[in-house]
């Protein structure tokens, strides 16, 4: 197992830097010993579990903001649309100026 | 042609207040009020303001709570709603990653960093783009009205910042690297 290959997977998976941290802290150790025991492999994969899930959770977070901006924004389109119209209306009207 | 400021009629140029100020007695929708508000606030505060380095934050204590006071209650209660949805997301996000950790029950993981970076990015996203609006263009009028018009708008680029691409990717790069990594852990 190349344990500094898994260390720059880790670094290019766009983990959190806690996650990051534990995990090279954990294989930084390993080298040293030349060797990854299996509770450090059980403890990266549980962090790995937590990126993986806390991802999700980012992405529905988000998806529910760009729904909420979404919904704002409409309804400003709409009353900066009727206004504009008012605008026109009213400067066909002759009674501007 | 005409400016920001003004209309085009069969009279020439006719600003918008002047406009707005002839047709005063016959009762516009609340709807005007927007827009009619954003361009006296735009150019109020293309008049007085001095360029400043921190204009996201002159629209934060300034443009934006005089546009606040001046738009109607239903708008106000929209944006309201808006904001407390948005607070509740953030709320939401921070305490589900919090658990997350707080299950997987690992010695020496905190995720405070990735927190900090989710809440943040609510934040950065609720505030409409504001390092966009600091670093942009010359002109300090200019940059007030696209900066308005990004408030409007609710800013379209956050908008697509919050939108699925990225983060669909982001979410797959995640996957796809944490696969890889426990199949290389598991040989």
């Amino acid at each position: 197992m190349n344990l500094q290959q898994i260390k720059k997977d880790a670094e290019q998976a766009g983990f959190s830097s806690d996650s990051l941290n534990l995990i090279g802290g954990i294989i930084d150790e390993a080298i040293k010993r030349g060797k990854l025991e299996k509770e450090e492999i059980d403890r990266i994969c549980q962090i790995i579990d937590v990126e993986v899930k806390t991802a999700q959770v980012i992405a529905d977070a988000r998806k529910e903001i760009a729904a909420a901006l979404n919904d704002y924004a409409d309804g400003l389109d709409s009353a900066v649309a009727q206004a504009a119209k008012e605008i026109d209306d009213a400067a066909k009207s002759g009674k501007a100026g | 042609m005409s400016n920001f400021f003004e209309r085009q009629t069969s009279e020439g140029n006719v600003s918008h207040d002047k406009i707005l100020a002839n047709q005063k007695d016959k009762g516009f929708s609340n709807s005007d009020k927007i827009l009619y508000y954003a361009i006296k606030i735009v150019e109020a505060a293309a008049r007085s303001f001095e360029p400043d380095p921190t204009l996201g934050n002159l629209f934060d204590k300034k443009v934006v709570p005089e546009i606040r006071k001046r738009l109607d209650s239903e708008t106000n209660a929209k944006i309201n709603k808006l904001e407390a949805r948005l607070d509740r997301v953030k709320r939401e996000t921070k305490d589900k990653i919090w658990n997350l950790v707080k299950e997987a029950n690992i010695p020496g993981l905190e995720i405070g960093s990735y927190v900090e970076k989710a809440v943040n990015k609510i934040d950065y996203l609720r505030t409409m783009d504001k390092k966009k609006i600091e670093v942009e263009p010359p002109s300090l009028k200019d940059r007030i009205i696209g900066g308005f018009k990004r408030l409007i708008g609710m800013g379209n680029s956050a908008r697509r910042d919050a939108g699925n691409m990225d983060l669909l990717a982001r979410n797959n790069n995640v996957k796809a690297a944490a696969m890889g990594m426990k199949m290389k852990l598991d040989r």
